[in-house]
């Protein structure tokens, strides 16, 4: 549906863009009809919105629960939605979600069962709804990642060779799989869609699922909801692209010749870092090294100097890298939580505009610890909080 | 203008063609496999940018890469390789490529040892960004190398008296200080030519 002059056609003149877009998707809908799959972020917004530019009639706009919303989330895009003049329906499908991935540890296994749920469910709305066409928000970096191996985004079908027509009975229109996220920003700005929609922070298909690293369970998630809620109310105001939390394990402590190695090497580069501990987690997450994917280890260091830590970041994911070449990710200890509590809380914030590659932003170590406190205080379960040293590449932005 | 890009299943081939598209000349997309056994099809292009991507050198066959040097040499017009193809060719001309005792990926400091146009106009020392397992070891015997990093001897390179230079780092993207500029200077060398 799109090509790539539309890469730059969209930017340079976003009228012609949109009414291209507009005719084609009158063209191809005719006087069939189509149901719109929107996330409330704002890839699948503007594909929605260009579908109701396009068939207002024929279109109904969809939005699916799958049980790893955030809080208050379905209720927030509904009201988002009606802000623009249009009124969506909400699909309760957590107990399907639930059901095929709750359990699973393995990342990829997760995103998969939770495409073949998402696409499921979808087909039973488009059926009930006697639609033809699926309209969904897929852009540039989805099909990029699914299509390199690095990780299946829910939202690739045609891209990998699968297809929906037979395998779900509908045709999937992607007027937007050219672009990149902050050239679909410039879109939503032209098309005059509320500023909250626009600036609102990039949030994964399979959700909370995949922030809560390893097996997910009901427990777990409501931990990861709770602590994404703690976190983005407090990262809100610093313009990073995006910041959220994700849960882990309990730390263990790494003892052995790599793990004396990376010390000794850190040491030998600055000795301020004497005292510092490597530790390691039971759950793995996903990486991007070389163009390749890497699924690998979680590693923690704790030292009393946090800034020292953060402001040196690169050079400690860099010799980890080195050192050790199936670590995936470094994070960085900011305190304890309860001595009972389970879970481990990672802070994760980056920079970025296209997603394609990320920087990690400094936070104040007070600002950090502030945050820790208030999650250590709200949930007992919680033994330690950690910041997220590692840029993209190595590491992808989400953990799974 | 109108140039090619060849794509080598890395994630940031698609961010090249943009690139070349938002700095004004026209480009045409290929994958490895458009082009495997027929780069001949290039020869009507001013210029190539190869793409990175998951390969590693030593497990092409060597005809690829014979037939790879070949058309760079009938084919004279201005050649800039990233990463995966900063390493072919270097590979293909009789340089050396391993796996990177220090594989670099993120944020790297790189210093220009050597004057040329394809860094005009940028300060001799800046960020870019990496992400690579594997390096040029060893420079084939026309080649000068253009800079280096603390980790990475060869960071870029020119193969003297043409117009052939590949870079280790991602000049397309988004976090390299002065990407675009090195895109742009290589546009003007093909407009040049």
């Amino acid at each position: 549906m799109s090509n790539s002059k539309d890469l730059i056609l969209v930017e340079t003149n976003p009228e012609i863009f949109i009414e291209k877009q507009i005719k084609l998707i009158k063209d191809i809908v005719n006087s069939r009809r189509v149901v719109a799959a929107v996330s409330g972020g704002v890839d699948s917004a503007v594909a929605a919105y260009l579908s109701w530019l396009s068939v207002p009639d024929n279109l109904d706009v969809i939005f699916l629960d799958t049980g790893f919303m955030r809080e208050n989330e379905s209720s927030e895009v509904k009201s988002l939605f009606a802000s623009m003049g249009i009124d969506i329906d909400i699909v309760n499908a957590k107990e399907r979600f639930y059901e095929k991935t709750l359990g699973l540890s393995d990342a990829e296994k997760k995103r998969i069962a939770y495409r073949e749920v998402f696409y499921d469910v979808l087909a039973d709305e488009v059926r009930k709804r006697k639609a033809t066409f699926l309209v969904q928000g897929t852009i540039a970096p989805d099909w990029i990642e699914t299509l390199g191996g690095i990780k299946t985004q829910h939202n690739v079908l045609y891209q990998i060779g699968l297809k929906p027509e037979e395998r779900y009975g509908y045709i999937v229109l992607e007027p937007l799989a050219n672009l990149y996220k902050s050239q679909v920003r410039f879109l939503a700005k032209f098309l005059g869609l509320p500023e909250k929609l626009i600036k609102r922070q990039p949030f994964p298909g399979p959700g909370l699922l995949i922030r809560c690293v390893g097996v997910c369970d009901l427990e777990k998630l409501e931990v990861t909801r709770l602590v994404t809620n703690i976190v983005e109310n407090n990262l809100r105001d610093h313009g990073f692209s995006q910041f959220f939390a994700v849960t882990l394990s309990k730390a263990e402590e790494v003892k052995g010749t790599e793990s004396n190695h990376y010390i000794n090497r850190i040491i030998n580069f600055n000795n301020e870092f004497n005292g510092i501990k490597l530790f390691t987690f039971p759950e793995k997450s996903t990486g991007v090294k070389g163009d390749s994917r890497v699924y690998g280890d979680i590693y923690a260091v704790s030292h009393d100097n946090i800034d020292l830590v953060i402001e040196n970041r690169s050079l400690l994911v860099s010799e980890l890298m080195s050192i050790i070449p199936s670590a995936s990710r470094l994070i960085a200890k900011i305190s304890d939580g309860s001595s009972m509590g389970k879970y481990s809380v990672v802070i994760r914030a980056v920079i970025t505009e296209d997603f394609m590659t990320a920087d990690v932003p400094v936070i104040s170590v007070n600002e950090l610890i502030h945050i820790s406190e208030e999650i250590i205080k709200k949930d007992s379960r919680i033994t330690g909080i950690y910041y997220d040293l590692t840029s993209k590449p190595p590491a992808t932005i989400e953990y799974e | 203008m109108l140039i090619a890009v060849i794509g080598m299943s890395g994630q940031y081939n698609h961010l090249i063609l943009r690139r070349v598209l938002e700095l004004g000349s026209n480009a045409k997309f290929f994958t490895s496999n458009d082009i495997i056994n027929d780069w001949f099809k290039l020869n009507n292009f001013d210029g190539i940018i190869i793409g990175g991507g998951p390969m590693s050198i030593p497990l092409y066959d060597k005809e690829f890469l014979n037939e790879f040097a070949d058309f760079l040499k009938v084919y004279q017009k201005p050649v800039l390789g990233i990463c995966l193809g900063h390493q072919l060719i270097s590979a293909a001309l009789g340089g050396e490529v391993k796996r990177a005792q220090y594989p670099e990926f993120g944020l790297t400091e790189i210093n220009i040892i050597r004057n040329n146009e394809l860094f005009k106009g940028l300060p001799s020392k800046f960020t870019v960004w990496e992400s690579h397992n594997d390096e040029v070891t060893r420079v084939p015997e026309n080649v000068e190398i253009l800079a280096s990093s603390q980790k990475c001897n060869i960071e870029a390179i020119a193969v003297k008296n043409t117009h052939i230079y590949g870079v280790q780092f991602h000049p397309e993207v988004e976090h390299t200080k002065y990407g675009k500029n090195i895109i742009k200077n290589f546009l003007d060398i093909v407009s040049h030519y």
